[in-house]
C-alpha cells in the first residue's frame, strides 16, 4: 500500500461522555484508502457515537478526525465534500418524494442541474424506488428509508462512504444490489466504512474490520487476521464476551 | 396491573419531564391549584343572590372541562402510551381501565380533585344528605372529565392525520385562545348586565348544567330540593356517559397504529435551470414551501394564526365595534410568529443534512423567506380587506404600519428563537399517530408573542404623530419606518441566528436526537450565573428603552418640531435646554447600558476560556 496517501478516514483519540457514561473512550482508528472497512460491536458499544463524531455530526469531548487530507472540524466544507454519510435513525426531508429529496440535496451541494437530474434518475432506478415515485419519504418503510438515505449519500460522488447500519431492514434483493454498488465503489478506488452487527455480512464484504465494545476498539486489522482460524462471529463473541446470561438459565422455555 | 402501570407512568414522567418542562409543569400546577382553591372558597362564600354561587361554580367547572379537552391536544402525548402494552395479552377493557387509573396519577388530576372538592363544600351548605352525596359525585365528575379528555385526544389525533383535519384543529385551538383572551369582553358585558345583583339569566344557568361538567352539581341541587327522581336520573346519565366514553376509548386502544392520510408528491419534475432558483437558498425555500403544503402540523400552524387574528378582530362586532378590524392582519402576523417560534422542530433531526452540506446560513435565510412567502400575503390581504370592510379610512396607515413591522419582526424573531431556544419535538416520521403532536416547550412561543408586539410600536408612534399633526405625509412615513424596521429586524435577527446555527448546529442536532436539554451547551457561549444573567437582562431592557424611545425618538420629535408629544417621553416634558440635554443623556446612557450588557458575556467568556480544556487531548 502506498504510505504517502493519507488514510480515507483517520480518527485520533475521539472521546465522548454523556454525563457519567463514557460512550466512546479515546478511540484511534485508521481506514486506509480503497478499503472496505467494517465496524462491528454489540448494541450500545458506541459505534453510532463514534461514526457521528468522525463525520462531524456530533462534537467530541476530545480528539480529532480527518477525511483524506481534510480535518472534519477545522476544514468541514472540504471534508464533507469527500464524505457520503448514511446516519442511523435521523430524519430526511420528510415531506419530499425520493426524487425531490435527491434534487434538493444536489442543489444544496451545488451540483449542475443536468448532473442532478441524471444521477437522481439512475439512483432511483438502482435503488428500486421508481415504483414509489410519488410517495413522500415520511411514508417510506424502514428499508426504503435506508435506500433513499444511501442514494443521497452517493449523489455527489463522494470519495469516502460512512454508513451506519446500511443493511438493517433492507430486503435481500435490494441488499444484493447495495452490496454490488458498494463493492464496485471500492474497486474503483473509493473507501467504505460501515457499521453492522451482522457478522456474516461484514465477513463477506469487508477486507478490514474493527471490533468495538464498551466504547473502545478491542481489535482491528484485516478480516483474516482478526478472525484467525475461526469465524468472525466466534472471534467477536470471544472478544466482547458472551455476556453473563447463559442459555442454561432458560430451562422453562419451550416446555 | 394498575399499580405497575402507575409506577411505569411515574417513571416515564420522571425521565421525560425535566428542566424547563418540569418548571412549566409545576408553575401550571401551582397556578391551577390557586384558582381551584379560589373556587372552593367561592363555594363557601355567602354571595347574594344565592343562585349566583352554583352558577359561578358551574361556569368554573365548564372552564375546567374545556381545559381538559384542549390541554392534551396542545401538549405531547401522555407518557404512558397504549403502544407500550400492545403485545401484552390484556383485554381491551382491562387495559383501558388500567390506563385510565394510571392516567389519574398526575398534577392535573390533583388540581381537578381540589376543584371538585368545592362541590362538597357547596353541598354542605345545602344540607347533610347533599354533602354526603357530593362526595361520590365529585369523584365521578373527575372521572368523566378525564375520560372526556382521553377521548377528545384520540379524536383530535384522528383528525390531525389529514391536513384538513389538522387545519381544523388549529382553528379549534384559535377559538379557545380567543375565548380565553377575550373573556374579559364577556365579563364586562356580564357585569354591566347586572348579573351579580340579579343572578344569571335562567337559560344560561340551565345551559351550564346541561354541559357534562355541570351534571354532578345539578344532581346535588336536585337532592337538596328533594327531587330524588331527578337526582337518580342524572347520576344514571353520568354513569352511562362514563361507560360509553370508556368503551370508545378502549376501542381506540386496541386499534392498529394509524397512518396519516397519504399526501402525494410530484413526479419527475426536473431541477430548475434558472440561476435564481438553482442554488441552496432556492432549494431550501422550495423544500420549505412543499413542506408547508404537505405537512399536517404546518397546516395547523397556518390555520391557527389566521383564525385567531380574524376571530379576535371580529368578536367586538357583536357589540357593533369595528375598530379592531383593520388590525386583523397584524394580529395574524403576531400569532404566526408565536406559532413558528420553534420552527426547527418541524424537521427535527433532519438538521443533519444542513450540517453535512454546510448550508446553515442559507437554511436560516430560506426559512425566513418561506415564512414571509407563506404568512406575508395572507396578513397583507386580510389587512387590506378588513380595513376596507371596516370603512375606517383613517386606519390605513395605522394598519399597514402594524402589519409590515409585525411580519418583518416575526421573520426575524422566529429565526432567532428557533435557533437560540430550540426545543425538540417528535420527528415527522414518528408523528404518524398524531401529526399535530407538538411539545410542551411553550417558553419561546410565549416570549415571541410579546416580542412580536414591539416592532410595530415605532412606526405606529410616527403615524400617531402624523394623526395629531394632521399630516398625511408623516402618517405614511410611519408605514415606511415600519417597513424599514421589519426589514432590519428580519435581516439582523436572521443574521444572528445564522451565525449561531453555523456554530452550534451539532449541539442542536444532539438536542433533536436525544430530546433532552443540551448537556454540553454552546462551546463558545459561557454559562452565566443567575446574577450575571439578571444584570445582563436589566442592562439590555433599560438600555434599549433609554436609547430608542427616551433618546433617539425624542430627538426625532424635537427635530420635526413636534414639541407637544409628551406621553411618557421625559425629555418632552422638560423646558429647553433641559429637554435636549435629557435626550442626549438618554442616548448616552442607553448606549452605555447596552455596551455593559454585552460586556457581561464577554467577561465570562474570557474567564471560562482560561479554564477550558483544549479539544485535542
Amino acid at each position: 500500500m502506498d504510505h504517502l496517501r493519507p488514510p480515507a478516514l483517520s480518527i485520533h483519540g475521539l472521546h465522548k461522555a454523556f454525563g457519567e457514561k463514557v460512550s466512546v473512550n479515546q478511540v484511534d482508528l485508521e481506514v486506509p484508502q480503497g478499503s472496505f472497512f467494517g465496524l462491528v460491536g454489540p448494541n450500545g458499544a458506541g459505534k453510532t457515537t463514534l461514526l457521528s463524531m468522525a463525520v462531524g455530526l456530533l462534537r467530541p469531548d476530545a480528539g480529532a478526525s480527518a477525511v483524506l487530507d481534510a480535518d472534519v472540524w477545522t476544514d468541514p466544507l472540504r471534508a464533507k465534500t469527500y464524505l457520503g454519510v448514511l446516519p442511523d435513525g435521523l430524519a430526511m426531508p420528510e415531506f419530499l418524494t425520493g426524487r425531490e429529496a435527491l434534487t434538493f440535496l444536489g442543489r444544496l451541494r451545488g451540483l449542475e442541474a443536468e448532473v442532478v437530474d441524471t444521477r437522481a434518475q439512475e439512483l432511483l432506478e438502482v435503488m428500486d424506488l421508481l415504483g414509489a415515485e410519488r410517495t413522500l419519504i415520511v411514508d417510506y418503510s424502514t428499508g426504503m428509508r435506508k435506500k433513499i438515505g444511501l442514494a443521497t449519500a452517493l449523489l455527489h460522488n463522494p470519495k469516502v462512504l460512512v454508513l451506519d447500519e446500511p443493511f438493517e431492514a433492507v430486503d435481500p434483493v435490494s441488499a444484493l444490489t447495495l452490496k454490488r454498488i458498494l463493492t464496485r465503489f471500492v474497486v474503483q478506488g473509493g473507501s467504505v466504512v460501515l457499521s453492522s452487527h451482522v457478522m456474516a455480512l461484514v465477513e463477506q464484504l469487508c477486507d478490514t474490520v474493527a471490533v468495538m465494545s464498551d466504547g473502545v476498539v478491542v481489535a482491528s486489522g484485516p478480516v483474516a487476521q482478526v478472525r484467525g482460524e475461526t469465524s468472525l462471529e466466534e472471534t467477536f463473541v470471544s472478544l466482547v464476551g458472551a455476556g453473563t446470561g447463559t442459555v442454561d438459565g432458560l430451562s422453562w422455555l419451550g416446555t | 396491573m394498575v399499580g405497575d402501570l402507575i409506577r411505569l407512568k411515574l417513571a416515564l414522567t420522571r425521565n421525560a419531564v425535566t428542566g424547563t418542562r418540569a418548571v412549566w409543569a409545576w408553575t401550571g400546577a401551582i397556578v391551577g391549584a390557586v384558582l381551584a382553591a379560589g373556587v372552593v372558597a367561592l363555594a363557601a362564600w355567602p354571595l347574594q343572590p344565592a343562585s349566583i354561587v352554583p352558577d359561578l361554580l358551574a361556569a368554573a367547572y365548564l372552564t375546567w372541562l374545556i381545559g381538559w379537552v384542549i390541554g392534551p391536544v396542545m401538549s405531547p402525548a401522555p407518557p404512558l402510551r397504549p403502544a407500550h402494552l400492545a403485545m401484552l395479552p390484556l383485554t381491551r377493557s382491562r387495559m383501558a381501565a388500567g390506563m385510565l387509573v394510571a392516567g389519574f396519577v398526575g398534577l392535573t388530576t390533583a388540581v381537578t380533585v381540589l376543584l371538585f372538592s368545592s362541590l362538597i363544600v357547596y353541598g354542605a351548605r345545602l344540607g347533610v344528605v347533599p354533602a354526603l352525596l357530593a362526595v361520590p359525585l365529585a369523584v365521578l365528575q373527575v372521572c368523566l372529565l378525564v375520560l372526556l379528555s382521553r377521548v377528545a385526544h384520540v379524536g383530535f389525533g384522528r383528525l390531525a392525520r389529514a391536513r384538513s383535519g389538522a387545519a381544523l384543529n388549529g382553528v379549534v385551538l384559535a377559538i379557545v385562545l380567543v375565548l380565553s383572551q377575550s373573556g374579559w369582553m364577556l365579563l364586562v358585558g356580564l357585569l354591566s348586565s347586572g348579573v351579580l345583583e340579579q343572578g344569571f339569566p335562567e337559560n344560561f344557568s340551565a345551559a351550564l348544567r346541561w354541559a357534562p361538567s355541570g351534571w354532578a352539581l345539578a344532581a346535588v341541587e336536585a337532592a337538596a330540593a328533594g327531587a330524588w327522581g331527578r337526582t337518580a336520573l342524572i347520576v344514571m346519565a353520568m354513569l352511562v356517559l362514563a361507560a360509553i366514553l370508556l368503551a370508545l376509548w378502549g376501542t381506540s386502544l386496541g386499534e392498529a397504529r394509524g397512518a396519516r392520510v397519504v399526501v402525494r408528491g410530484s413526479s419527475r419534475r426536473p431541477t430548475p435551470r434558472s440561476a435564481l432558483l438553482r442554488g441552496p437558498l432556492g432549494a431550501i425555500v422550495g423544500k420549505e414551501l412543499r413542506s408547508w403544503w404537505r405537512d399536517p402540523a404546518r397546516a395547523a400552524a397556518l390555520s391557527a394564526p389566521l383564525a385567531w387574528g380574524v376571530l379576535t378582530a371580529v368578536l367586538p362586532l357583536t357589540f357593533g365595534a369595528v375598530e379592531l378590524l383593520p388590525w386583523a392582519g397584524a394580529l395574524i402576523a403576531v400569532m404566526a410568529a408565536t406559532w413558528m417560534a420553534n420552527m426547527y422542530s418541524f424537521d427535527g433531526t433532519g438538521l443533519w443534512l444542513t450540517l453535512q452540506t454546510g448550508t446553515a446560513r442559507h437554511d436560516v435565510r430560506a426559512r425566513q423567506w418561506a415564512y414571509l412567502i407563506i404568512y406575508g400575503p395572507i396578513a397583507l390581504l386580510v389587512t387590506i380587506g378588513f380595513t376596507a370592510w371596516s370603512g375606517l379610512s383613517w386606519a390605513w396607515p395605522w394598519a399597514l404600519a402594524a402589519v409590515t413591522a409585525a411580519l418583518g419582526g416575526g421573520a426575524g424573531l422566529t429565526a432567532y428563537t428557533s435557533v437560540f431556544m430550540p426545543a425538540p419535538g417528535p420527528d415527522a416520521q414518528r408523528r404518524a399517530e398524531n401529526p399535530a403532536e407538538g411539545n410542551e416547550e411553550i417558553g419561546a412561543a410565549f416570549l415571541v408573542f410579546f416580542a412580536a408586539l414591539l416592532p410595530p410600536l415605532a412606526g405606529i408612534a410616527v403615524v400617531y404623530l402624523g394623526a395629531t399633526q394632521d399630516s398625511l405625509a408623516l402618517q405614511w412615513a410611519g408605514v415606511g419606518i415600519s417597513v424599514l424596521i421589519g426589514a432590519l429586524l428580519s435581516w439582523g435577527l436572521g443574521l444572528a441566528a445564522a451565525i449561531k446555527l453555523e456554530r452550534t448546529a451539532t449541539e442542536m442536532l444532539l438536542l433533536m436526537r436525544t430530546g433532552r436539554s443540551i448537556a454540553e451547551s454552546d462551546p463558545d457561549q459561557p454559562t452565566l450565573t443567575w446574577r450575571e444573567s439578571t444584570v445582563e437582562t436589566i442592562c439590555w431592557t433599560l438600555g434599549i428603552l433609554a436609547l430608542i424611545p427616551q433618546g433617539l425618538l425624542t430627538i426625532v420629535f424635537k427635530l420635526t418640531g413636534n414639541h407637544d408629544v409628551q406621553v411618557w417621553f421625559l425629555a418632552m416634558y422638560l423646558p429647553e435646554p433641559w429637554g435636549w440635554l435629557t435626550s442626549i443623556v438618554m442616548v448616552l446612557l442607553g448606549g452605555y447600558l447596552i455596551w455593559s450588557a454585552s460586556q457581561v458575556r464577554k467577561r465570562t467568556a474570557a474567564q471560562s476560556e482560561k479554564a477550558a480544556v483544549p479539544l485535542d487531548g
